[in-house]
């Protein structure tokens, strides 16, 4: 929080033109309401998203390249304009907007870009104070300004230093320094992760959460990678051929994904069957019941807020008195719920029946299947 | 006539017009030229000031000045030379036609660099709140700029190249000499030592233009 008092308040904000700020913390950062983008005659690029950004939420949109998102993420600052329907940020429609009242919006919304979009002939500060300078922010103020972020993003001594000379993580956390220089109430990222290797990627969301719980800003971040949602996200929306087609809580859609482009991104370690046991599975109605190994996908969506109970599942799969074995599965956190799949076998003994088990089974997991038999 | 040596003050005053019209018109092309590339560019489609109409003439204007061969110009432009400098001949009548063959050559030079500047910095600058005069200023300017010195140090030599034309005419300087001497008169020494003052003066341009740009791209 130190930087946050020694800088916070040295100028007045910039005032809004037609833009009067919505005070009411209760009401979201950002509407979509039935917004569509149309390029040139025909070329949609989004169509019918209607999303809530909560205040002081991390919200992540993902989807495959060429789904919309960084449109969508564009119409927050208005970069873009919808075509049909509105974006409005604290109440304030952004579509509606002169030139002046986008400067104004523009002030206090952060952006951080993939590529980090640096100035290569202004070193790290001047870059960092470039819009202060512009908006007419004094030399002092700017000083203490930039000289608090430095240290926020743990630049301090590479103030004098030029972009090109800098790491691809180092660049980041400029541009990040940049886009908080007017200490906005929502930080845009397009891609901010993706030109980064692993371990930066997580230092730089690392920084990003640590903004979001410190500072309170709003982050709507876009990306393409799972791993990024599940690190820093709140809430998901998942974005397909220009649609929302799936939004919520981190852990409902990570553990319960409903629609397929969701799935299709998520692709879980341990989903797969593992071999031996795909090449040897026979699905029900093709093999006699009686002397077959059941397998069951039993899942946790998170939804339970528990971990798997092992004892009681196993009693319930052995009620017939067979052996049950855990073949294969993980369990993870997200947003401190447990959630993941298992895959366990269990022995039919005479006259008791897979979907019975399963049925007994389900008093202890969110969903249990019937997947096949083992021969 | 080996120790002849009145042509060397002629070849002094020769260098003299030579640097006097070129440095001249060489700064009336970066005055002119450098804010025509900024219209060239900005006006364009996707640009910051979008006027595709505006564009499309001015680039056909000054495709026009530039398909025209300089010493058509020359002779095309006595009546505009007599009104702006009072004469057809000498230095400064030969300033005029080099100007205005200079100014579209060195826009167009420089909006090549002033379009090669990464729209994601245009796109940072706008996000940031800046607005059009600041994007001009603070992104397309500074982040163009060695390419823009580059492309004057081409453009300074072209002239230099074509001044020696404007000599042919009656403006004095370097290409003048070698024509009267050399071509007209047969004296290869004078011919050769211009050629060679010719080559050192462009050799010193291109130095300085390259130490200029290595300097300011150079971020250590």
């Amino acid at each position: 929080m130190k930087w946050f008092n020694s800088a916070r308040f040295v100028e007045p904000a910039p005032t809004v033109h037609g833009a009067v700020p919505d005070a009411d913390s209760s009401r979201p950062a950002v509407v979509f309401d039935e917004v569509g983008k149309v390029f040139g005659a025909a070329n949609v690029a989004l169509s019918g998203v209607t999303l809530e950004v909560a205040r002081g939420e991390v919200f992540g949109i993902i989807g495959r390249s060429g789904a919309g998102k960084s449109t969508l993420l564009r119409l927050v600052n208005g970069l873009e304009k919808p075509t049909g329907g509105t974006v409005r940020v604290h109440g304030v429609d952004v579509g509606a907007l002169d030139a002046r009242g986008l400067v104004a919006l523009r002030r206090r919304i952060g952006m951080v870009f993939q590529h980090f979009n640096l100035l290569s002939a202004k070193t790290v500060y001047e870059n960092i104070a470039l819009p202060l300078k512009i908006a007419g922010v004094s030399k002092a103020a700017r000083e203490a300004r930039v000289n608090a972020l430095l240290e926020l993003v743990g630049l301090a001594d590479r103030r004098d230093a030029w972009p090109e000379r800098l790491s691809g993580g180092q660049k980041q956390r400029v541009g990040i320094a940049r886009a908080l220089v007017h200490e906005p109430d929502i930080l845009l990222c397009d891609e901010a992760t993706s030109a980064l290797d692993p371990e930066t990627t997580r230092s730089i969301l690392a920084l990003l959460r640590d903004i979001n719980r410190r500072l309170g800003v709003t982050i709507v971040l876009i990306t393409h990678e799972m791993e990024v949602i599940r690190d820093v996200c709140d809430t998901v929306a998942v974005i397909e051929r220009g649609a929302v087609v799936e939004t919520g809580p981190v852990w409902r859609v990570f553990g319960d994904p409903r629609h397929e482009a969701t799935r299709a991104l998520l692709h879980q370690p341990g989903d797969a069957l593992p071999e031996q046991f795909a090449a040897r599975l026979r699905l029900p109605g093709e093999l006699p019941a009686d002397h077959a190994r059941a397998l069951f996908d039993v899942r946790f969506t998170g939804a339970r807020g528990d971990e798997p109970d092992l004892a009681a599942l196993a009693q319930a799969f052995g009620a017939g008195g067979g052996e049950v074995r855990f073949v294969h599965g993980w369990i993870e956190r997200i947003q401190g719920r447990p959630q993941g799949r298992l895959l366990v076998t269990a022995t039919l003994a005479a006259g008791s029946e897979a979907a019975a088990l399963a049925q007994a089974a389900r008093a202890h997991a969110c969903r249990v299947e019937v997947l096949g038999y083992v021969v | 006539m080996l120790f002849d040596t009145s042509w060397i003050e002629e070849l002094l005053g020769g260098i003299r017009d030579t640097l006097l019209m070129v440095g001249v018109s060489a700064a009336v092309a970066l005055a002119l030229g450098l804010p025509l590339a900024l219209v060239l560019v900005t006006t364009a489609r996707g640009g910051v000031f979008e006027r595709p109409a505006l564009n499309t003439s001015l680039g056909a204007a000054v495709n026009a000045f530039r398909s025209t061969p300089f010493i058509i110009l020359l002779v095309a432009l006595l009546p505009l030379t007599r009104v702006l400098v009072g004469t057809t001949i000498g230095v400064w009548a030969a300033i005029v036609p080099l100007s205005v063959a200079a100014i579209p050559f060195f826009a167009r030079v420089a909006e090549v660099s002033l379009r090669e500047v990464d729209h994601g910095l245009i796109e940072a600058a706008q996000a940031m709140g800046a607005q059009r005069r600041h994007i001009v200023w603070h992104v397309l300017l500074p982040e163009a700029l060695p390419g823009i010195l580059g492309g004057f140090t081409i453009t300074v030599v072209a002239m230099i190249g074509s001044s020696a034309m404007a000599g042919a005419v009656g403006a004095g300087g370097l290409g003048d000499l070698a024509i009267r001497y050399g071509y007209q008169r047969f004296d290869t020494t004078v011919m050769v030592t211009v050629i060679v003052l010719l080559i050192v003066i462009v050799a010193a341009v291109q130095f300085a233009g390259d130490r200029l740009v290595r300097r300011l791209t150079r971020r250590a």
